[in-house]
């Protein structure tokens, strides 16, 4: 498959075979080889075959070969006659990214950084199949799953102001727990308030660059702050939710007669009622995954209580990168309900949306970035021009490059951890095997993935943050 | 998947993930070389002793869906349940159709997987007879 380039930050690759639709791909022009070497350009056609797509199908700049979809992936759908695929959305359903704020510098932690770094290490329960400290009895779980981080806070893990801080006000609507299985309760149930394995993570950052003052005053950033990112989802539960409805999808797709170029892209019409039945229980998941970071966010200040006094963190956003919605777009010049499947990818609203909360319309949405481990993070702002041309998403991350065999492999993780702490970087990690796998060197340069979305008009810089502590699970 | 992979199991590279390829002289041997591999990725020993009993039975389309379903099945109880399979007798395979018993054992304060797999995918799945054989291929979201 080749593309086609159509300026220095986008490629095309024109609709042939049974594409119903052209797919485009945001890169440097460094990033087209190692994409086209990596089946993200069969996982961008295959998408564009399924029924109902509308627009393009799209890889944004961090995409590396998924399954099914790429990850960094962003597809929509057509309400009436677009379908929904359990694989657009992933096994980690709601993924996503939460930034707090701190009030201090980072300059002014001193020495209290390693003792930070153990109590959060302590305080927030990592590793494989770590299970957390929250019980919730039946009654609560369906809470769980209807009102996601509300519930929390509720339950005491947080205050109502970090509610309007999170996408969907901290819930996303639409999800009936009687959808979901015992099976996935019974997985994910004990690991609510846990940060997982895997890529996932807590880190201590500082703000080291503002691009954009007035958005970082209204995102309450300033330079040399001392912050918080944590990267996490849905855990046992929404893994087990994507399994049971793929297989559901799968004969779902039979029924339908869709034609599957890729088993995993196994998807329903959105007016059926598998398609409906999925997005309710995708939905407790999410709202799970939401629960969750708000229950991390509760345990973090505990931890900062003990170290800093009476230090407060607020919360700067939260928001999925694994997730499909239903939103409102453009299409020829009218309003289209459609539903966006984001993989990999990150809801990128801009300034003046119905959705933003209230503090954050006149900038638009934070769009959080992480980088890879020991290298910077990203704050970014949702564009207009997001919304006209990739439905409002941008990257996630910086996306992966090496196998987690190869960078095994290739990196020595004791010497890892030595470098990464002779730079000033503490780590506190439950496998020394996960910290080789997450190598910086097994990601893409997320400066360069950044540039690209911002160079497309798709995201604006607003800050950037540097690693002083990262906690792996 | 530090320790090299037994007769019939190979490793695949994924840029995310991981995938194994099994080939075998009988529907049956890959069914049985798939457990191996996944104790393989996930870092574990076959449980040994513990008395406990446990009887799959999953049923798909086919053959490859098939794989992909007793995977999930099997790390449902390996991570969820903490069972630490041993010997494996399949009691019945059929197109579509298998049902197992495996021993092993539930001890949770046994060591934990070394590293968590959240599902077997149906991406790039395949399971065929080429030649005198069966070989199939499974990606795993880590």
């Amino acid at each position: 498959m080749k593309l086609e380039k159509i300026d220095s930050c986008r490629w095309r690759l024109r609709r042939q075979g049974k594409m119903n639709a052209d797919g485009v791909v945001y890169a440097s022009a460094g990033m087209v080889a190692p994409l086209e070497a990596d089946k993200v350009l069969e996982q961008v056609s295959n998408v564009a075959c399924l029924p109902g797509i509308t627009g393009r199908s799209m890889a944004m700049p961090d995409a590396h070969w998924g399954y099914g979809f790429p990850i960094g992936g962003v597809a929509a759908f057509g309400a009436e006659e677009g379908v929904i695929s359990p694989g657009g959305v992933g096994y980690d359903i709601s993924c996503g990214v939460r930034l707090l704020r701190s009030s201090l510098k980072a300059s002014e932690c001193g020495d209290r950084l390693p003792r930070l770094m153990d109590a959060l290490f302590s305080a927030v329960p990592s590793g494989i199949g770590k299970s957390g400290g929250v019980r919730v009895d039946d009654a609560g779980v369906a809470r769980v799953l209807t009102e996601g981080a509300r519930w929390a806070v509720d339950a005491g893990f947080g205050e109502p102001p970090d509610l309007e801080a999170c996408e969907d006000i901290g819930a996303m609507p639409g999800a009936l727990p009687e959808k979901v299985s015992a099976r996935a309760l019974e997985r994910g149930g004990p690991q609510l308030g846990t940060l997982g394995s895997g890529n996932h993570f807590l880190e201590v950052q500082e703000v080291d660059e503002v691009y954009d003052e007035k958005a970082a005053f209204c995102f309450g950033l300033f330079k040399g702050q001392l912050v918080v990112l944590v990267h996490t989802g849905s855990r046992g539960l929404g893994y087990q939710v994507c399994d049971d409805y793929i297989r559901v999808m799968l004969g779902a797709s039979r029924k339908y007669g869709i034609a599957l170029p890729d088993r995993q892209l196994a998807c329903a019409p959105l007016k059926s009622a598998e398609g409906k039945d999925y997005f309710a229980a995708m939905a407790c998941a999410a709202n799970y995954a939401k629960a969750n970071r708000q229950v991390i966010t509760h345990l973090i200040r505990q931890a900062f209580g003990r170290v800093f006094g009476g230090e407060f963190l607020e919360v700067v956003y939260d928001v999925s990168h694994n997730i499909a919605k239903m939103e409102i777009h453009q299409v020829n010049g009218s309003p289209a309900l459609l539903c966006v499947h984001r993989k990999g990818a990150t809801r990128a609203f801009p300034a003046g949306h119905e959705e933003l909360p209230p503090r954050y319309k006149a900038v638009g949405q934070p769009v959080l970035v992480p980088g890879s481990m020991g290298t910077c993070s990203y704050v970014l702002s949702g564009t207009p021009h997001a919304m006209s041309e990739t439905f409002g998403s941008v990257c996630h991350g910086a996306g992966r490059v090496w196998s987690r065999s190869k960078a095994s492999r290739n990196v020595d993780s004791t010497n890892l951890r030595h470098e990464l702490e002779g730079r000033g970087i503490s780590v506190r990690t439950a496998s020394m095997k996960g910290l080789a796998e997450e190598a910086p060197a097994a990601y893409k340069d997320v400066c360069e993935v950044v540039a690209v979305c911002e160079k497309a008009g798709i995201a604006s810089k607003v800050a950037r943050m540097r690693p002083l502590g990262v906690v792996k699970g | 998947m530090d320790s090299p992979a037994p007769r019939g199991i190979k490793l695949l590279e994924h840029t995310a993930d991981v995938g194994l390829a099994l080939r075998g002289p009988e529907v049956e041997t890959v069914f049985r070389r798939s457990l191996e591999g996944l104790l393989l990725l996930l870092g574990l020993e076959p449980g040994r002793g513990g008395g406990k009993e446990l009887r799959l039975q999953v049923s798909a389309p086919d053959n490859a869906a098939l794989l992909v379903v007793w995977l999930n099945e099997l790390l449902f109880h390996i991570q969820a349940r903490q069972f630490r399979p041993g010997a494996i007798t399949i009691l019945h395979i059929k197109a579509g159709s298998l049902s197992a018993m495996i021993t092993g054992s539930t001890d949770s304060g046994s060591s934990p997987p070394a590293r968590e797999i959240k599902a077997a995918t149906y991406h790039r799945l395949r399971f065929a007879k080429v030649g005198g054989s069966y070989r199939a291929r499974v990606y795993f979201d880590l």
